[in-house]
């Protein structure tokens, strides 16, 4: 719908965030990702840090092909089972593949069926909640069931049933982890749908004629953006210790492609198992999964403290994700200012 | 996450009704008896239809190609498997109410020994994991509370932190490595029942137990601290410290009952990741529990033991979750059938 017509309506769009002016020093006017990124970080020195690393990890993942010392597939019969030394140091396994250069390879799969998993699992739950939210009645009550349902599983046992099911392999093992994230989106998002639909602005859209389908991608969905992120973030550990489970019970990503769960798996194979071949993939996952869980705990705080009205006030009212940039540049620089208070 | 309790002090309970709870309690039966058949259809969708011809599954590839075609035919109908899918859906649920729950396509027995046989093992982890977790979580959690942004605090955040970080089953094999290394010491591999000798059972359940106990309790510490710092700042207790009352009863009989209904809620959903999580703490520490089998099952594609067994573990965490709901209004009075 048109910006003039909400104008003419008397009605204010929400894309116009109310000042937040917060008493960090320097110009707001010229503040960008940089800066909202530094704030974020004096703010979370622990989030950053998990930021720090999870980047680390992402990069490593990447340029694994330019960082591991050895081909991981490659057997070497001479130098089996060897603890760390100068010429494999993460040791070597029972077949004589490189351990550093299968936990580098292993991340690339880790990450990428995590992030994969979590990015299909948590849109399609938005979708569907956001939907579920929006059209309320029986889609809505249906929808909300099933949904219960799926909750209704361990997480794990429902990954387990749905891969093996699906056949192994690396899109069963993202389809399977993706199911289980499907509810939690749902959820979330409805709920905010459901705040949202009733504001002013959604109703002068729906007044002005707009389908449902309009309002919805238009309206609604951009306020479901803040809290898709803080869901996608913080269920990025969960899909990848599902993810090193799954392998470690051997339905997942089927060997012998390098992934943390996976060697794991090998290593309780033998009747003691090595420990460095048990230390490295586990420390692998401890830090990723760390990392990550830091990181999205700092944007849940930042972005949602616990899904609480004041967050939905912040979400529909004030648009805190592009908050800074809009500092009023009429208004002098006011000496002392409240958080989220205009002056 | 739901909000931390409210006041409460001044409160007489309200008797409530038997005939009130007993409706309730119908009431709340009746809806868990709707999820759970949902819960079965979708186990016998993804397990029936998802996987095309189950033969296959069970077979593998080469071994459905090898047999002539009247076995394939003979196999299927033996295992019930040639029926219209309504009908074989339909002759579960009769199977189940019925008590039977078919048998493994590789052993003979039936899933219902597997479950009487296994089951209390992993039962015993699953309560020795729940007590531990409590144990060790809410003193964690009031300590930080009451003394926050101290170093003890400090400490018991960081854990709490890591330990829901660690995956359990990884604390698991590195326990065992540990206790071979050091000790020689290696737990016993064949199930031992409490009633055969209880001190062996105990070697058994207690190292899955207090790993999942340890993430389990990593949660709860965070859960209690958070709601108890909330509670901590309402006006009754700071009336109460204001009387002169001693920090003890403050914690214990003022703060500590509003804070703990969503410490409650927590651990009540965490059940499904304990019930998850013995899965592969099971298959880590070599305990031959119900996870064990189940991955046993799922690995040899034995359908059969499969879509009892996550239907078991489904129902579980339902049952549990009712239980959870229920405790609510036992325990905060405001809360009406």
């Amino acid at each position: 719908m048109a910006p003039g017509l909400v104008r003419r309506m008397g009605l204010r769009p929400p894309q116009t965030p109310p000042a937040i002016v917060r008493s960090a020093p320097g110009n707001p006017a010229r503040s960008s990702i940089l800066t909202e990124l530094s704030r974020f970080a004096r703010r979370n020195t622990l989030a950053a840090a998990g930021g720090l690393v999870g980047a680390f990890i992402v990069f490593v993942a990447v340029a694994a092909p330019l960082l591991a010392p050895r081909d991981p597939l490659k057997a070497d019969f001479r130098r089996m089972t060897k603890p760390p030394d100068a010429q494999n140091f993460f040791g070597t396994d029972q077949v004589g593949r490189d351990t550093l250069s299968r936990v580098i390879y292993g991340a690339r799969t880790s990450l990428f069926v995590a992030f994969s998993a979590v990015l299909l699992g948590t849109t399609v739950g938005s979708v569907w909640g956001l939907a579920c939210g929006y059209l309320r009645g029986r889609f809505d009550l249906v929808s909300q069931r099933i949904m219960e349902i799926l909750q209704s599983f361990p997480d794990l046992i429902l990954a387990m049933a749905i891969s093996m099911a699906i056949g192994t392999g690396l899109p069963a093992v993202i389809i399977a982890i993706a199911i289980t994230r499907i509810p939690f989106g749902g959820r979330v998002i409805r709920s905010v749908a459901l705040s949202i639909r009733e504001m002013a602005y959604v109703e002068a859209g729906r007044a002005s004629g707009a389908s449902s389908a309009r309002v919805m991608t238009y309206h609604v969905l951009p306020q479901c953006i803040a809290p898709y992120l803080v869901l996608a973030s913080t269920h990025l550990g969960v899909a990848i210790v599902i993810e090193a489970a799954l392998g470690f019970l051997g339905v997942g990503v089927p060997p012998p492609t390098p992934t943390w769960g996976n060697m794991l798996a090998d290593s309780i194979t033998a009747l003691i198992p090595p420990w460095w071949l048990v230390l490295f993939p586990g420390l692998a996952i401890t830090i990723t999964v760390l990392a990550f869980n830091l990181l999205g705990d700092g944007i849940r705080d930042t972005l949602d403290p616990r899904l609480s009205p004041a967050f939905l006030r912040l979400v529909t009212g004030s648009g805190r994700t592009q908050p800074v940039a809009a500092a009023p540049t009429e208004t002098p620089a006011p000496s002392l200012t409240i958080s989220g208070v205009r002056p | 996450m739901t909000s931390c309790g409210g006041t409460r002090s001044g409160w007489r309970r309200p008797e409530p009704g038997a005939a009130r709870v007993r409706k309730y309690l119908g009431r709340r039966a009746a809806y868990a008896a709707g999820t759970l058949l949902g819960v079965s259809v979708i186990i016998f969708v993804v397990l029936r239809i998802l996987p095309g011809d189950p033969l296959v599954a069970i077979l593998g590839v080469e071994g459905h190609a090898r047999m002539s075609k009247e076995d394939r035919v003979r196999i299927m109908a033996d295992l019930g498997l040639s029926d219209p899918l309504p009908v074989q859906y339909g002759r579960w649920l009769v199977d189940i109410a019925a008590g039977r729950l078919g048998k493994s396509f590789f052993r003979g027995d039936t899933v219902a020994e597997l479950i009487a046989h296994r089951g209390p093992i992993s039962a015993e982890i699953g309560l020795l994991a729940l007590v531990i977790s409590w144990l060790v979580g809410l003193p964690v959690g009031i300590l930080s509370a009451f003394k926050p942004n101290s170093v003890p605090d400090g400490v018991a955040r960081t854990l709490s932190v890591l330990f829901i970080a660690i995956p359990g089953f990884w604390l698991g094999i590195l326990i065992v490595l540990a206790l071979l290394f050091w000790f020689g010491y290696k737990a016993p591999i064949v199930i031992v029942h409490v009633w055969q000798d209880p001190w062996q059972n105990f070697q058994q359940v207690l190292g899955p137990a207090v790993v999942l106990g340890l993430a389990q309790g990593a949660y709860i510490a965070r859960m209690s601290r958070s709601c108890l710092l909330e509670v901590i700042g309402e006006d009754f207790v700071r009336t109460a410290r204001a009387k002169g009352l001693r920090e003890s009863l403050i914690v214990f009989r003022h703060a500590l009952p509003n804070a703990l209904l969503p410490v409650i809620t927590i651990s009540g959903v965490l059940l499904g990741f304990v019930l998850g999580g013995s899965v592969a703490v099971e298959q880590a520490f070599g305990v031959p529990g119900l996870g064990r089998a189940l991955v046993t099952a799922v690995v040899e594609r034995d359908i059969i033991v499969v879509q009892n067994l996550v239907l078991l573990y489904a129902s579980i965490f339902v049952v549990v979750n009712v239980l959870v709901d229920l405790s609510y209004a036992w325990l905060d009075p405001r809360i009406r059938f």
